[in-house]
């Protein structure tokens, strides 16, 4: 019987399949035991049957060995070629890192030498550095001014000489002039002196490079700052002609009346002004404060421009209307308030003491304000590059345009202290059988905040009564804006509420702030306060300004307007036209459907705002007048604002605080502005 | 007979003898001594290496046959691919034989 056993008949290999080696001895088997049988039909014994087949079948071991071969001889073959690469990969490793080896350690040692020989030319350099300061120390022993070519000036060295002149280059000498030389790559490198009688000062020897030049004239008290030098090598001794105010500095003063605000320790009054004089970059710049004392005239003294500034003061407080400001006893040090790049104009307003927790400055600009009452710690402090303008969301009367006239004329100026408030018509647009119509709504009060420059706004509204809106019981105070436009930007802020929420597009470029007033919305029976970050900037106190001073801020309203149900509201936006004189038309624009966002510029204005003399006599003559009818369909004008016909403003104030929530109450307490304004907005 | 003339037909041969019907290795060589009137005998040491070649190739399929008593016996059939080779080979060799006989002047039958 073949075979006699396993053992030894077939190579072993792991990955070998199961039943190959069965597979291979038993179909041999099978063939040796068919020839066998035939011998045996043949008449062969059993021994002799068996003898035969294997010798005519040969040698059936080798025979299964080779079948095992042809069967494995592939699988082995490829893992012979792989094992052949890994050893190949192996030593071509090996011999990569030996030769990245040598090529770091031939590396290390050329900068080693490189290190090496920076060392030595270090040394040399400091050798000659010391023996030109012993020169200079020797120099100096001996009485003897430097002078160019008197010491070995090193190769990347110069001189500079400052000459400044008084009124033009060939003027008197400005003697007494501080100058500083400040190197542009390291304000720490700084040197300072005083022009001499020749109005002259030498720096040097100064390494080659950039400086910024910086001068304070005392006689003028103006300054020059910032504009550059560029020393070059080789150069010696060169000088540079600054030419400086020849004016004297002026007390500058005017009475105003003061607005009829109350007069209080919450109300502020915030001023800045400065002024300039020659051409750049030589152009000297000056700069002041401006002050209210309690017999309402103004201060204004020309001061170091660092140290101008839009200062809260709370009017009750001023003592005197003299430098220097007296406020509760303590002097107040203006050099704690910066400001800088100062206009020749500035802005001023009055403000109250919650509103400054609402003050905003530009995002771009450069300057810093402080909130807070002088001597008491500051609430907030922004700091930005350039000075712009000073916001307040409610309650601000802008006087900025008074101050260009209060520069220009200096003397005998004695401006009404008033804004020009405009007035309003408001109203939104409203669907009706397919058709965008126009619907006038009352409004019990608006304020208009305008910058003095143009290009941004703000403006604060009670949210409009609207038919059939759920929002039109109390909706108050609904959102104050102020965006600035850009060239080519879609200039708006767009509240819609089309799907039951409200969403918010902020095309404007720059939106100085965004307020949206505690407002009181009805849904369901229960009041829904919208909610947003600002809100509680509306409780009135110091206390509190302290604690909320966070004027930048979004709305998000979505959490009442889901609570609103399923009505849809109508959305809010407002539209500014850039580059319109404020005795023109400017407009605020309502959106009823968010679709209409696309083409904004194509919905005609509704809000105007008109000059103040326009609306005062307006508001005279429908004082005069009987009370017109309310026409059919239109939310009847607020009770407050219908008692409103000519009461003094303080009683107009109180009656309508008290028929207000007490959120509409604080904001109630803002002065004669909101006594005349339910009166100004009419019933159309 | 040198057995290097059947060098070349080995496979031709073995898928001609399966074509018909499955069959094992021991059938293969009895059929092929048979058919050929004993002149030819394809010696185990060719037929088996060459059965297993056929069939990693895919010409040739197996399957084994077990019995409840007595041995395993592995057969062998012929695929698609294997009867489209098989053909291809028969025209080859008809091709050769004819060049052959005609270069040695035999017609017919064997010389």
């Amino acid at each position: 019987m073949w075979p006699e056993s396993h053992e030894g008949l077939f190579p072993r290999h792991p990955r070998e399949p199961e039943h190959l080696r069965q597979d291979i001895t038993d179909e041999l088997a099978d063939h040796l035991a068919l020839a066998a049988e035939d011998e045996r039909a043949h008449g062969a014994s059993e021994t002799a049957a068996w003898q035969q087949a294997l010798e005519r079948f040969g040698d059936p071991d080798a025979l299964a060995r080779r079948l095992w071969w042809d069967a494995m001889k592939e699988q082995i073959m490829r893992e012979w070629i792989q094992t052949a690469f890994l050893a190949v990969m192996a030593v071509a490793m090996c011999a990569f890192g030996f030769v990245a080896i040598q090529q770091i350690q031939a590396n290390n040692r050329a900068m080693l030498d490189a290190m090496a020989s920076s060392n030595e030319a270090m040394l040399r350099s400091l050798a000659e550095l010391s023996a030109t300061n012993t020169q200079m120390a020797e120099a100096l022993r001996n009485n003897a001014a430097p002078a160019a070519g008197a010491l070995p000036l090193p190769a990347k060295e110069s001189l500079v000489d400052i000459v400044v002149r008084r009124g033009t280059a060939e003027g008197p000498p400005a003697v007494g002039v501080e100058v500083s030389f400040t190197s542009t790559g390291d304000e720490s490198l700084t040197v300072r002196d005083v022009t001499n009688h020749e109005g002259r000062v030498s720096f040097g020897p100064v390494a080659d490079g950039a400086y910024w030049l910086a001068l304070r004239d005392p006689q003028s008290q103006m300054w020059l700052e910032g504009f550059e030098v560029v020393r070059f090598a080789g150069r010696g001794q060169e000088e540079v002609q600054v030419v400086a105010p020849d004016q004297e500095a002026r007390p500058l003063q005017c009475t105003m009346d003061l607005p009829a605000v109350g007069r209080d320790e919450d109300q502020f009054f915030c001023a800045s002004y400065g002024t300039f004089w020659g051409e750049a970059p030589q152009r000297w710049h000056a700069g002041g404060m401006i002050m209210i004392g309690k017999d309402n005239s103004w201060g204004v003294r020309r001061a170091d421009p660092r140290a101008i500034t839009r200062l809260p003061i709370p009017l009750a407080e001023i003592q005197t209307g003299k430098i220097p400001l007296v406020v509760s006893g303590s002097e107040i040090e203006l050099s704690d308030f910066y400001f800088y790049d100062v206009q020749e104009s500035g802005d001023a307003a009055t403000a109250h003491c919650r509103d400054l927790a609402r003050m905003t400055v530009e995002l771009d600009g450069s300057w810093a304000i402080r909130l807070g009452a002088p001597g008491e710690e500051t609430l907030k402090q922004y700091t930005y590059a350039a000075m712009q303008k000073l916001t307040s969301a409610l309650g601000v009367q802008s006087v900025g345009a008074i101050l260009p006239s209060l520069i220009e004329r200096f003397d005998g100026f004695a401006p009404t202290f008033h804004s020009e408030f405009p007035s309003v018509k408001t109203g939104y647009w409203k669907e009706a059988g397919g058709a965008v119509q126009f619907a006038p709504f009352t409004s019990s009060r608006l304020v208009v905040f305008e910058p003095v420059g143009g290009g941004a706004g703000m403006v604060v509204m009670d949210f409009p009564e609207m038919e059939g809106q759920k929002f039109s019981e109390a909706a108050r105070y609904l959102v104050a804006f102020n965006c600035k436009s850009g060239e080519g930007s879609a200039d708006r802020i767009l509240l819609d509420g089309n799907k039951n929420d409200f969403s918010f597009t902020w095309n404007v470029e720059n939106v100085l702030a965004a307020y949206a007033l505690r407002t009181p919305w009805t849904a369901d029976g229960q009041e829904k306060i919208l909610r947003f970050d600002a809100t509680p900037l509306w409780s009135a106190g110091r206390e509190e300004l302290r604690k909320q001073v966070n004027v930048w801020t979004f709305i998000d309203v979505s959490e009442a307007v889901r609570a609103g149900g399923a009505q849809p509201l109508h959305g809010i936006g407002l539209r500014w036209q850039e580059n319109t004189p404020r005795s023109e038309v400017r407009g605020i624009q309502l959106y009823s459907r968010l679709d209409q966002e696309k083409s904004p510029g194509t919905y005609p204005q509704f809000v105007v705002l008109e000059p103040l003399e326009a609306v005062l006599a307006r508001v005279q003559s429908e004082r005069d007048a009987p009370p017109a009818a309310t026409p059919e369909g239109t939310p009847e004008v607020a009770p407050a604002a219908k008692e409103t016909t000519a009461p003094p403003a303080e009683a107009a104030i109180a009656d309508e605080a008290k028929a207000e929530a007490p959120a509409v109450a604080n904001e109630r307490v803002l002065g004669s502005r909101a006594s005349i304004l339910p009166a100004i907005f009419p019933q159309t | 007979m040198d057995s290097r003339l059947l060098t070349g037909t080995v496979d031709m041969i073995i898928l001609h003898v399966v074509l018909p019907a499955p069959t094992y290795g021991y059938e293969i060589t009895q059929a092929v001594l048979r058919r050929s009137g004993g002149s030819l005998e394809l010696k185990e040491g060719s037929l088996y290496p060459a059965l297993h070649r056929l069939e990693r190739a895919g010409l040739l399929e197996s399957y084994w046959e077990e019995p409840e008593a007595g041995r395993r016996r592995k057969f062998y059939r012929i695929t698609a691919e294997g009867s489209r080779a098989l053909e291809s080979k028969r025209k080859e060799w008809e091709h050769f034989a004819v060049g052959v006989n005609g270069v040695l002047g035999v017609e017919f039958g064997v010389a």
